[in-house]
């Protein structure tokens, strides 16, 4: 049924498409004729606005009665770009045109109106801050970009390019997320654009571990909820990237992760260092304590998360 | 409508969409893919899960004749654990809409005796009105449900039964709220509610009625006849969050920032049991039971903080924060146990013996963070920041909660201060780029055992790509731990190294290949519960993985291959060896193929082994 929902609205989405079909080739705009290549895709660009649409209506000022207004204002190329008239008319020398790049192209024209700081971004004190090294332009293609938030590339390949252990690990081990598959990419918990500390990790609109964002179930309250996510959270026991054990934990012996807590050595200063039972762990059916212990997130009826 | 019907129907409309000469960029892929699976299924599934059928691999459009701008890309669906929508679409000065939905079954054979097969499907749309207004109102709204069946493990009447399961989670919020903007100063509001409706239905799995132990416990041969069990959960959810952003002087930024939530779960579940079982904490036998207990729990969590953005100079600027966490926690819950036809150990006094369970638990947490740094982004190619940090835990746990195993007073109030430095450097010039980063951790008294007395994470990254044709990357991160505390002696490490090269020698042809290394390495003390023997906890990883890939960009085919082989020879030995061949070929005007081949072999030497191999065919239509 939801390939059929899917399908059905795609195929709405095509029909949207059609009526543009037999619409006439829009006049280019000045910046147009010579920069075919950007100004093609620019109308779709999210920067684009107001770009592509259908001629306006004829005025006084168009010149020509009936000539059609450009498609793309040249000031829209020029909010970037900077005053193109000597370009033109020095019949398009390159050094009479500003070509943003590198950390002061991204200075004087990116942040000139991204430059937001608010509870999760900076773009002076982030992981990423605008620098020589990363910069706006490292990672976003401006004019030709397909991919979402005009990335330069796939957001996968486009990590793994500094990442690259962190993404070799999703794709190579056992466990992992499906990144760069259902929607799920790396800014799927990670804030490019994040302070440092924790990661850069996205928290949910109330303020949580990104790890709920999805696992809702896992959220509670619980009236009996295990120590370990109320005080620490999913990455005590959990790895997030791709991981060599079962269920991403971060031992491949379930009894072992447990008892590395539940241990009463030292007088139980520690929390959670409680005998752990008469369990005898030579035997297999006490080695994987949530073979019994199955709610291990928390349980609002048991609490020795039996239930 | 089957896939098949939609399959064919796609490709008509797509077709009719490209005779059409129309300017809208416009990509479909679509077609079949066959899966030739020999060993375990159940592996398989848990790792990757693509089936046979019909698939919709990649969908794309985008067209100006809605709006200013309307996208919609779709991805995965069909024989596919996983699938994607997206849908943005904007009206300059008007609105701007995005629409998310995404799909993944998710199979699970771990841990052993439990599986579950369920399926999660997740929708998100926001809309915001107005967005280049001073004031931008915007509403919001999800819904995750996740639903399906499974097996588990029920401890009952001292042994254990295998249930059949039947899970059905749904969540959805609303919110809404407003981003505003008057001269230098921004932010935004937002106010939601998120509630949870959560059912599960359990039923004892045919043949399971012996139960896990096949011991006697005292003589008597414990065994089930019927065991079901239905509980429902509902949880509310209202939350508020705010930030306020202030260029208050010409080098001077405050960020505030506020969130609240307060989370009311209530829960209520009847079980029923039949058959011959034994109680250690009544001291009885018995022929079932019923029970009924109802829950209610509450989560009240808040965070406000203030930071400082001070710009020194061009390129420099001092940072500093203070953060506040709150959250506690409190439940209760009241359950009701009637055991039936109950006898003693000894054999006497049968009756039926009811006990009632009253336990509540709470949690106290606060958490300040303190911070202060320097960023320095423009000292010609060096950038350099600097922060150090300081945080503190107060906890105040109830005896309650921590019963897990054993009961008894395991509550108490903790308290743990953590230091941190961190820092790094980068420089970056002639297409060379070198980067370092340390940071420091050192906490005061525990409050878990596996919490650290001294953390270092280091980290170097270079990367060259000066001639255009080559491009070479080196990473290496290792992360030690420590607790000297004698009663826990904690040690680890964590290191990551990568090295990988890319080269195109020539415009159609890129070739790449890498290596990676994956070590961990812990000890710590342990009790061993059958002995009370103190005894060493070792984890280790020792994973190698080596990846190869090439692509080749011709007129009339393009190819992409990869081969990429892991082996962990640590606590969790196996090796994993993944092929993928991609070849995408046009045949007439927008029309082409692609044909897929992937290969995954798994081996860690047990009944878990297996060896899966995917072809695919596809149709694509470009516009």
């Amino acid at each position: 049924m939801r390939v059929t929902f899917i399908g059905g609205i795609l195929l709405l989405l095509i029909a949207l498409g059609v009526p543009v079909s037999g619409e006439e080739p829009a006049p280019v705009p000045s910046c147009g004729d010579c920069h075919d290549e950007q100004f093609k895709p620019f109308a779709t660009n999210p920067h684009g606005h107001g770009v592509g649409q259908a001629p306006s209506p004829v005025t006084p000022d168009a010149g020509q009665a009936g000539a059609p207004v450009p498609h793309i204002p040249n000031a829209v190329c020029e909010s970037c770009h900077g005053d193109g008239k000597a370009h033109i008319e020095g019949g398009g020398d390159k050094s009479l045109i500003f070509k943003p790049a590198g950390l002061a192209g991204s200075d004087k024209t990116c942040l000139t109106c991204h430059d937001i700081a608010n509870d999760r971004v900076s773009r002076h004190g982030g992981a990423h801050a605008n620098s020589t090294t990363v910069n706006c332009l490292t990672c976003h293609s401006i004019h030709t970009s397909k991919a979402t938030h005009l990335l330069a590339k796939p957001q996968l390949a486009l990590c793994a390019t500094c990442h690259s252990t962190q993404v070799a690990s999703f794709r190579n081990k056992p466990y992992a997320h499906r990144l760069g598959s259902g929607g799920m990419e790396c800014s799927s918990c990670h804030e490019p654009h994040g302070r440092p500390g924790r990661d850069m990790l996205r928290k949910t609109v109330s303020g949580e571990l990104p790890c709920v964002n999805c696992h809702t179930q896992k959220r509670g309250p619980f009236v009996f909820q295990h120590g370990s996510f109320a005080i620490g959270d999913c990455l005590t026991c959990h790895e997030a990237h791709g991981s060599s054990n079962r269920n991403r934990l971060i031992r491949s012996n379930v009894a072992q992760l447990c008892l590395e807590c539940h241990s009463p050595i030292g007088g139980g200063r520690t929390l959670g260092s409680q005998p752990p039972s008469f369990h005898n762990l030579s035997l297999a059916r006490y080695q994987n304590c949530t073979t019994c212990h199955v709610a291990v997130h928390g349980s609002d009826r048991d609490p020795q998360l039996m239930k | 409508m089957t896939i098949k019907r939609l399959f064919a129907l796609l490709l008509f409309t797509a077709a009719a969409t490209a005779q059409a000469q129309t300017a809208v960029p416009f990509d479909l892929e679509a077609g079949y893919r066959w899966l030739d699976l020999k060993g375990s299924s159940g592996m398989y599934r848990t790792q990757i899960n693509e089936h046979s059928g019909f698939l919709i691999r990649n969908f794309s459009l985008t067209t100006t004749s809605v709006g200013d701008r309307f996208r919609v890309t779709a991805s995965d669906f069909g024989a596919s654990p996983t699938g994607a929508l997206r849908v943005e679409a904007d009206r300059r000065g008007l609105y701007r809409f995005t629409l998310g939905y995404r799909s993944a079954d998710q199979y699970s054979i771990f841990p052993s005796q439990h599986f579950y097969n369920r399926t999660r499907r997740m929708l998100d749309a926001d809309l915001e009105i107005f967005p280049e207004e001073r004031i931008a109102p915007f509403i919001g709204y999800s819904f995750n449900r996740f639903a399906g069946p499974g097996e588990t493990t029920y401890h009952f009447g001292q042994d254990e039964f295998l249930l059949r399961q039947n899970q059905k989670d749904v969540e959805q919020e609303i919110r809404g709220g407003a981003t505003f903007k008057f001269n230098r100063v921004y932010g935004s509001f937002t106010q939601g509610w998120r509630r949870l409706n959560g059912t599960g239905d359990f039923s004892l799995l045919a043949g399971a009625n012996a139960g896990n132990n096949d011991d006697p416990i005292l003589g008597h041969q414990i065994s089930a006849t019927d065991i079901t069990r239905h509980d429902k959960t509902r949880v509310r959810t209202p939350f508020t969050s705010f930030y306020i952003t202030g260029d208050v002087f010409q080098r001077v930024r405050l960020i505030g920032n506020y969130v609240r939530f307060a989370a009311e779960s209530k829960g209520n579940e009847s079980e029923a049991t039949a058959g011959s079982f034994a109680s250690f904490a009544i001291s009885r036998f018995f022929n079932g039971a019923t029970e009924l207990e109802t829950s209610k729990a509450k989560n009240t969590t808040w965070r406000g903080g203030a930071r400082a953005e001070v710009n020194l100079t061009d390129g420099i600027d001092f940072l500093a924060g203070y953060q506040r966490e709150h959250r506690d926690l409190d439940g209760e819950a009241l359950i009701n146990t009637l055991y039936l036809q109950s006898i003693t150990f000894g054999g006497v006094d049968q009756r039926d013996f009811t006990t009632v369970l009253n336990a509540t638990s709470s949690i106290d947490r606060d958490e300040d963070v303190v911070s202060a740094g320097i960023s320095a982004r423009k000292l010609g190619p060096i950038s350099f920041r600097a922060e150090i940090r300081q945080s503190k835990l107060d906890v105040n746990v109830a005896p309650d909660l921590e019963e897990i195993v054993v009961p008894g007073s395991q509550g108490g109030s903790f308290e743990r201060r953590v230091n941190t430095f961190d820092t790094n450097a980068q420089y970056s010039n002639n297409g060379v780029t070198v980067g370092v980063a340390w940071r420091s951790d050192h906490g005061d008294a525990p409050i878990f055992r596996t919490d650290f007395d001294d953390r270092d994470r280091y980290r170097l990254r270079a990367q060259w790509n000066a001639p255009k044709w080559v491009r070479l990357g080196a990473l290496a991160e290792r992360t030690t731990m420590s607790n000297d505390d004698s009663s826990i002696d904690f040690k680890g490490h964590i290191a990551q190294y990568s090295g990988d090269i890319e080269v195109t020698p020539w415009p159609l042809l890129s070739l790449r290949a890498s290596a990676s290394r994956f070590e961990a390495d812990s000890t710590i003390l342990i009790r061993r519960p059958e002995t009370f023997a103190t005894n060493t906890s070792v984890h280790t990883e020792n994973g190698n993985s080596r990846e190869a890939g090439a692509t080749l960009n011709l007129k009339r085919l393009t190819l992409d291959a990869d081969v990429t082989s892991f082996s962990n020879a640590g606590s969790q030995p196996f090796k994993l060896d993944r092929y993928r061949t991609r070849a995408t070929i046009p045949i007439k005007g927008r029309y082409g193929l692609a044909l897929e081949y992937s290969k995954d072999k798994y081996d860690e030497n047990s009944a878990f082994d297996f060896d899966a191999t995917r072809w695919g065919v596809f149709v694509r239509i470009t516009q």
